[in-house]
């Protein structure tokens, strides 16, 4: 066998490089959390051992593996910060406010570092980070108690990293060895590669060192350093070829002489025996692709469709025959459909994450924030165990940040100010999750001055921003003076006179629509946290993306929250099957708040729409035939389901409910075939493509009545329903 | 030597076509299309082909294949098929009136269109098949499937009739 060539060898590191990334994503997590709890202990000397050493492990872990791939600003930050730590360890040296800022800081800086080294972008150079962070360890050290001299010194000179480190281990009276691992194609296809090696040579001892070098032939080999306490003179039960390895001296000038211990000697012991030896000791946990998940869940999705064509075809059986023929086959049929869904939620369980891993990071944002804008602001979480599929967290990161930034920099009063209003100086921001049924509800509340209607109007008619007409008055459409020019593919319209001048009048709904509207800002000026203009256009577009729903409540003086309301999961979802001029529909029942039978005597016209009176108030009802232009049935009743909230409350008429059941949801991601108001399509077990209809969309009055409208002025060929019962 | 290439023959209304083989994925019987409400008049729907939702087009109206190309035995439902082509990595589902030939021709049975087609625009015509003395319009399926299809098909059939008259 040939050596890798090159190519071999960048799709190696490409793959190895994913791993670190998402691996150094673990540690900042860990870090993360672990400075919070540090926090506790500024200003005392005697802090937690086990809190320490988890950041201490965080770091240790981003050094070695960002060594690994050569980010050598990450190794070296990661370095200095374990140094400082080491400080507080070893000498119980105080934990000053600047050394736990220097951390804080550091955490971002690597976080930033490895984005950046992920981008191809420039690296940021973070000496001036590690001379903070010496200065604070050189006074650590010169503070520490007398009687503490044991270890060697904590080196501040990041070059010769290697020597520095392995005068600390020889310091400490530990073997130090280098190992050598070129990795090939067939190792690799008995599972030996790097992470393999990594995990082996951690449980030998601490992984000091790790880099990949460039071997004279072209390949990739990597080095190891590995600092033990134990005197081991070989390690034939590890590895075998592959592996090389020579233990490492220190001479007295400094450097490193290298004693090689004669490798070929070293007897190679069947794979199998030393793979066990590996695998007993090592993590449980597995990562895996995402990609993977979804095709296991498209998987259980194909078996959900083939579960309901058997059951199907059971009730042609029941017809036909006898009851003692039929019922063996329903009861396997019922017992499928159960463990199908068991099955269904443990891949979904799989692909969940306690969504605190977005949380936790916001206490960081808020407490840059807070500092930035001389606030006073203390952040509390609750429900950040509640899990969500991972598909979601990395897409409500942002949307989240953009609301938590708002709430410090718009919504939390300086502390005087609060302080005159009779309020705490200090501010609250609470996020709390939560899970229900179908649903998960993502609440952001502040304490703050709340949300000035009056300040928001005035902006938008200052930048021509205006509120759609909607829901049964759509019919008196306003002037739309220069709304044209910003309007982009929805349709808005100027306030009215009275609506400005009444800033009551404006309800939560319209004045979320209007902060929402893209371009929409309250800060002349842009500002790092907020005020570019693009957040909350983004925020509601992402979470209507993701098939949720945005509300805000807010109250002058008081506060604002607001509540993000998301499906728990994309791919199966609970579903009416509506029936509306000859064809079916799926409803994701997570959607509909309410069904309700009406005589068509009950529905009045009112300025062209039709309108039925619900609860007491007049409720628009669009007809799924007309929004979609299907042939229509005279009807004596119909069915409508109630969708949206608040002033975009509608009900949606149809012939005829079917049914209530689990659909697979299909993305629709053809342009030809993507509209509004159809989230996507399923089938029901007979093979015909059934739409999704997106009752969000669909209850948003300028979009429904840009569907009726579209259909209105070009009426579907009338064969089309015809030619789609052709085999029927 | 001319090379070898196989390609689908299919019908729309009287008139003859035929595309690459490579590109087309398969052929199936016409099935229930569900329709899509707000788009293009030539946009079937959508249809479920072992669990892939799959656009489908009425070529004859894509084409924009008036009366003219009327007739034949176009009305038959059990004739019309759906042909599945893959396109930038994307299937597509195309009604046609009938498909039932796979052709071995050889690329020098091609006729280059005349001038007259490049002239008003019709870039989906890649050629003229002549296969023992049936006309077969050759189509590049890809360029007949984007962008706007400005001339109604039947007249382009008939000025492609006019001029294989001609030169005969």
């Amino acid at each position: 066998m040939s050596i890798a060539g090159p190519e071999k060898n960048s799709e190696f590191l490409a793959e190895f490089l994913d791993d670190y990334f998402a691996e150094s994503e673990e540690h900042l997590a860990g870090a993360r959390r672990g400075l919070l709890a540090l926090e506790h202990f500024v200003h005392q000397s005697n802090i937690d051992r086990a809190s320490l050493d988890g950041l201490f492990r965080s770091f240790h872990s981003l050094k070695g593996i960002s060594g690994m791939v050569g980010v050598r600003a990450a190794e070296r930050l990661a370095h200095q910060m374990e140094s400082y730590l080491r400080a507080l360890r070893d000498w119980q040296a105080t934990l000053s406010p600047e050394g736990m800022d220097a951390l804080i800081a550091g955490a971002g800086l690597l976080e930033k570092i490895i984005s950046e080294h992920r981008a191809h972008a420039p690296i940021t150079d973070p000496s001036q980070l590690m001379a903070r962070l010496d200065a604070i360890i050189s006074e650590a050290r010169n503070n520490r108690p007398v009687d503490n001299s044991t270890t060697g010194s904590v080196s501040t000179e990041p070059d010769p990293l290697r020597t520095s480190l392995q005068a600390l281990a020889i310091g400490d009276g530990k073997n130090v060895w280098r190992f050598d691992f070129v990795p090939k194609p067939e190792l690799s296809a008995r599972g030996i590669n790097v992470n393999y090696i990594r995990a082996g040579l951690q449980q030998v001892g601490e992984l000091m060192h790790a880099a990949p070098r460039v071997t004279p032939e072209g390949g990739i080999a990597f080095e190891f350093l590995v600092s033990t306490s134990e005197e081991i003179t070989s390690f034939p039960d590890l590895f075998d070829d592959g592996v090389t390895y020579a233990r490492q001296v220190l001479l007295p000038a400094g450097g490193a002489a290298t004693v090689d211990v004669d490798v070929a000697a070293a007897p190679v012991e069947p794979m199998t025996a030393s793979y066990q030896a590996l695998s007993s000791r090592a993590s449980n946990m597995v990562r895996v692709d995402l990609a993977r998940l979804d095709e296991l869940m498209r998987m259980v999705g194909d078996l959900v469709i083939s579960r309901s064509r058997l059951d199907e075809r059971v009730k042609h059986l029941e017809a036909a025959l006898p009851a003692p023929e039929w019922r063996p086959l329903q009861e396997t049929s019922l017992a499928m459909e159960r463990q199908l869904r068991d099955l269904r939620e443990g891949v979904m369980r799989v692909r969940m994450v306690p969504i605190g891993e977005i949380f936790e990071r916001m206490q960081f944002v808020v407490r840059d924030l807070a500092r930035e804008y001389e606030k006073q602001v203390k952040l509390e979480l609750s429900g950040h165990q509640t899990e969500i599929d991972k598909f979601l967290v990395e897409r409500l990161m942002d949307p989240i940040l953009h609301l938590v930034r708002n709430a410090v920099s718009h919504g939390i009063e300086a502390p005087n100010e609060r302080t005159a209003l009779g309020k705490p100086r200090e501010g609250t921001i609470a996020l709390r999750a939560s899970a229900a049924a179908e649903t998960i509800v993502i609440e952001m509340e502040d304490d703050g001055r709340g949300v000035d209607a009056e300040q928001v109007i005035a902006r938008a008619c200052a930048m021509g921003i205006g509120i759609r007409g909607r829901g049964a008055g759509a019919g008196a459409r306003g002037s739309g003076v220069g709304a044209e020019s910003i309007s982009g593919p929805r349709e808005y319209e100027k306030l009215t006179e009275a609506k400005i001048e009444k800033a009551e009048n404006i309800d939560s709904a319209e004045l979320l629509e209007l902060i929402c509207a893209p371009g929409f800002s309250t800060r002349a000026e842009a500002d790092r946290a907020s005020g570019r203009g693009v957040g909350m256009n983004v925020v509601s577009n992402t979470i209507r993306g993701l098939g949720g729903t945005l509300e805000l409540k807010t109250e002058a003086g008081k506060g604002t929250l607001f509540r993000i309301q998301l499906p728990l999961t994309l791919a199966i979802a609970d579903a009416l099957i509506v029936q509306a001029g000859h064809h079916r529909f799926a409803v994701p029942q997570a959607s509909v708040r309410e069904v309700i039978q009406i005589d068509a005597s009950e529905i009045k016209i009112l300025e062209n729409n039709d309108v039925i009176v619900y609860r007491g108030a007049a409720l628009p009802l669009l007809r799924l035939t007309r929004l979609f232009g299907l042939p229509e049935d005279q009807r004596e009743y119909f069915h409508a389901f109630i969708v949206g909230s608040g002033l975009n409350t509608v009900g949606i008429a149809v012939d005829r409910i079917l049914g209530q059941r689990e659909i697979v949801v299909r993305v629709i991601n053809d342009p030809l075939i993507q509209v509004a108001g159809v989230a996507g399509a399923t089938e029901l077990g007979d093979g015909r493509a059934v739409l999704i209809l997106d009752a969000a969309a669909l209850a948003r009055p300028a979009e429904g009545r840009r569907i009726a409208a579209h259909n209105n002025g070009l009426p579907r060929p009338s064969n089309k329903s015809v030619e789609s019962r052709t085999d029927a | 030597m001319a090379i070898k290439r196989q390609v689908v023959v299919f019908r729309i209304g009287p008139e003859e076509f035929a595309m690459d083989i490579g590109l087309a994925r398969e052929i199936v019987e016409m099935r229930p299309v569900t329709p899509v409400p707000e788009t293009r008049d030539y946009v079937e729907g959508v249809m479920n082909l072992r669990g892939n939702l799959i656009p489908v087009l009425d070529l004859r109206k894509r084409l924009r294949a008036g009366d003219r190309l009327k007739g034949g035995s176009s009305g038959r439902m059990s004739e019309k098929r759906i042909i599945i082509v893959t396109l930038d990595g994307k299937q597509l589902g195309l009604i046609v009136d009938a498909a039932s030939e796979v052709i071995r021709i050889t690329d020098d049975m091609i006729e280059p269109p005349p001038e007259v087609i490049a002239e008003i625009g019709v870039e989906y015509i890649a050629g003229l098949l002549n296969v023992s003395g049936r006309f077969i319009t050759m189509l590049d399926t890809a360029k007949a499937l984007q962008g706007e299809v400005a001339l109604e098909l039947g007249e382009v059939m008939s000025l492609l009739a006019s001029r294989a008259q001609a030169s005969l």
